[in-house]
C-alpha cells in the first residue's frame, strides 16, 4: 500500500511545483554570493533536504536575475535550445548524487537521453598529447563505440577533443561536460564540435553563466575540475589516455574511485618513466589496461541494462 | 519528487493552451533515437500495444512507475477533495486499437491508496468515435472537432466535482486538454480544472530560453 506525503497548505501537491525558469535563476542568484562554491551549495542542500534553489529568494530578485540572464540566451531567432534540470524532477540523473558535493542544478543542450545511458565511459587526458596519445584514444573509442557505450569527455583540447570526434566518426554517442557556461563557446577551434554535440548529441554545463560573467580567469579556471567530478558521476567509468603528474585528469581520476566507479589507466601510461600518477591510482583499485577486454571485461558485469 | 510548471516559456510548444491554463509535467519528451530518461522511457513503455515488441513486462511497469509517480505528487490533506479524469483514447472502445491505459493506471492508483484514502477517478468525458492519435498524423484534430465528439457521462456526474485534475501521458499541442477544460468547465462552471500530464512534448530541443521577456 502506498502512504502519500502531508503538506500543511491548502494545495493539492504535496510538494510546491517547480519552474524551470525561476529555479535556473535561482541557481545564478546562489552563485552571485561571493561564498558560492559547488562545496558551500551542496552544504545548504544537504542541510534543507528538500528545499529548491528559488526558496531562498523573492520573486522579484529572481525576475532581475532573468532579465540580466536573457542577454546571454541571446534573441529568439537565434534559440539554441538551451535547457536545465533540476534536482527532485524526475529526470535528474539520480548518479550524480555519487558526487562529494553533488550538483542541485544544470544546464544542457541536446539529447537528454545520453546522461541516462545504459553504458557511459569517460575518455579524458592531456591537453597537450603525443602523436601516439591522439592514436590510443581514437582506437579506443572506437571499440568502445562499436560496444554501446556512449563517450563522455570535456571538450578541452588534446584526448577530448580526440575522444569526441573519433566516437561521432564512427556512428556513436557523445557527451560533452564542459567548465565554462552552456552560453559560451570554449576552446574557440572546438566551436563547431561544440555546435554539433549541442545539436546532436549532449552538451551538459554546471557553470553559472552570470557569475562566469563576472569574474576572470583566474575565479573561472576553479569550474574545470568541478566538472571532471561531474563527469565521473554521470559515468560507469573513467579512462585515463594520457596526463602529465600535475593535469586536471588526476582530479577525475580521484573522484571516479570516491564515487566508487571504476577507473582504467592505460598501460602506455605506467611505461612513461617520468609520472608516478599510475602506480599510486594502481594499488587505490585503478586497473591497468592492457587490452580493450580488461576494459570490457570489467564493466560487463558492473553495467546492468538500464533500459 | 516535484512536477514542473508548463510556464508562459513553454507555450509556443503547446499552442491550443493559455496563460490561464493550470498544468504539470514530469518531464520532457523529445523525437530522439533514446528513450532513456525516466520519463520518456515510461510513457514509451506505457503506449506499447498488445504484440508490440517489449509490450510484456514493460507496460505492466510502466503502469506502476506511473502510479508511483501521481502518488509521489499528491497532497495527503488535499486528496478526498479532487477528482481525476483521465482523457479519453483516441479510439473508441470497440476499436482493436484502444488502449485505456491512463484509466488503469488511475485505477491501480486508488486500489493502492484504498484503505487509507478515498481516491475519487471518474471517467467524466468519453468520446462518440475514434480518431487518429495527435502524435501518428500530419492533420491534426482541432479543439473544436474534440468538443463535438465529447460527452459528460451523466451518470458518474454526480457528486458534482470542484477540483478536476485531468490526467493524461503526453502534453502535445495541448488539444486535448483544451477541449476536456472547455466541456467540462461548462458542465461545472464552479470546479476549478487543471492538467496533469506525464511528459510534455518538447519540440526540436524548444526554445524556452532563447526568448526575451
Amino acid at each position: 500500500m502506498l502512504d502519500l506525503k502531508v503538506n500543511p497548505s491548502s494545495s493539492i501537491f504535496a510538494e510546491q511545483p517547480i519552474d524551470v525558469l525561476q529555479e535556473m535563476a535561482a541557481y545564478e542568484a546562489l552563485w552571485n554570493q561571493s561564498t558560492a562554491s559547488f562545496k558551500a551549495l551542496a552544504t545548504i542542500f544537504r542541510e534543507n533536504p528538500n528545499a529548491i534553489p528559488s526558496e531562498f529568494f523573492k520573486t522579484d530578485e529572481l525576475n532581475a536575475i532573468a532579465v540580466e540572464l536573457r542577454k546571454h540566451f541571446g534573441k529568439p531567432e537565434n534559440n539554441k535550445g538551451y535547457n536545465a534540470c533540476l534536482f527532485r524532477t524526475a529526470d535528474y540523473p539520480t548518479r550524480l548524487r555519487d558526487a562529494e558535493h553533488p550538483i542541485e542544478f544544470f544546464y544542457y543542450r541536446g539529447e537528454l537521453d545520453l546522461a541516462f545511458s545504459p553504458k557511459s565511459v569517460a575518455v579524458v587526458g592531456t591537453r597537450s598529447p603525443s602523436e601516439e596519445g591522439v592514436r590510443r584514444t581514437r582506437k579506443l573509442v572506437a571499440h568502445l563505440v562499436n560496444s554501446g557505450f556512449t563517450i563522455f569527455s570535456g571538450l578541452a583540447k588534446g584526448v577530448d577533443t580526440a575522444a569526441h570526434r573519433a566516437a561521432i566518426e564512427h556512428g556513436g554517442r557523445t557527451v560533452a561536460v564542459i567548465g565554462t557556461p552552456i552560453t559560451e563557446v570554449y576552446p574557440k577551434e572546438n566551436a563547431d564540435l561544440q555546435e554539433e554535440i549541442a545539436n546532436k548529441h549532449l552538451l551538459i554545463s554546471q557553470v553559472p553563466i552570470l557569475r562566469y560573467s563576472k569574474q576572470t580567469y583566474m575565479g573561472n579556471r576553479f569550474f574545470f575540475p568541478e566538472r571532471n567530478i561531474t563527469m565521473s558521476a554521470l559515468t560507469d567509468a573513467t579512462i585515463i589516455v594520457e596526463a602529465s603528474e600535475t593535469s586536471g585528469t588526476l582530479i577525475q581520476a580521484r573522484a571516479a574511485l570516491k564515487q566508487n566507479r571504476k577507473l582504467f589507466i592505460l598501460d602506455s601510461c605506467f611505461e612513461n618513466p617520468t609520472i608516478t600518477w599510475p602506480a599510486k591510482f594502481a594499488e587505490r583499485g585503478a586497473i591497468r589496461v592492457r587490452s580493450f577486454e580488461d576494459i570490457t571485461g570489467h564493466l560487463s558485469d558492473a553495467t546492468p541494462s538500464r533500459l | 519528487m516535484r512536477l514542473q510548471v508548463v510556464s508562459d516559456a513553454h507555450l509556443s510548444e503547446h499552442h491550443h493552451l493559455t496563460s490561464d491554463d493550470d498544468c504539470y509535467f514530469f518531464g520532457e519528451f523529445t523525437a530522439g533515437r533514446d528513450n532513456w530518461t525516466p520519463v520518456k522511457s515510461l510513457v514509451h513503455n506505457l503506449k506499447k500495444l498488445p504484440g508490440e515488441v517489449g509490450y510484456s513486462p514493460y507496460k505492466a511497469e510502466a503502469i506502476e512507475k506511473a502510479i508511483n509517480y501521481l502518488a509521489g505528487i499528491i497532497n495527503s490533506n488535499s486528496i478526498e477533495k479532487i477528482t481525476l479524469v483521465p482523457v479519453p483514447p483516441s479510439k473508441r472502445s470497440d476499436d482493436p486499437k484502444f488502449d485505456d491505459r491512463i484509466w488503469t493506471v488511475l485505477c491501480g492508483l486508488q486500489e493502492k491508496l484504498k484503505g487509507s484514502y478515498r481516491l475519487d477517478i471518474r471517467k467524466l468525458i468519453y468520446q462518440t468515435e475514434s480518431y487518429q492519435a495527435s502524435h501518428t498524423t500530419v492533420n491534426r484534430i482541432t479543439p473544436q472537432e474534440l468538443e463535438d465528439i465529447y460527452r459528460v457521462d451523466e451518470d458518474s456526474a454526480l457528486p458534482e466535482p470542484s477540483m478536476i485534475i485531468v490526467i493524461d501521458d503526453v502534453l502535445t499541442s495541448g488539444c486535448h486538454y483544451r477541449a476536456m477544460h472547455s466541456v467540462l468547465s461548462k458542465r461545472f462552471p464552479s470546479a476549478k480544472i487543471k492538467g496533469i500530464f506525464l511528459a510534455r512534448r518538447r519540440v526540436d530541443y524548444g526554445a524556452i530560453f532563447g526568448s526575451p521577456a
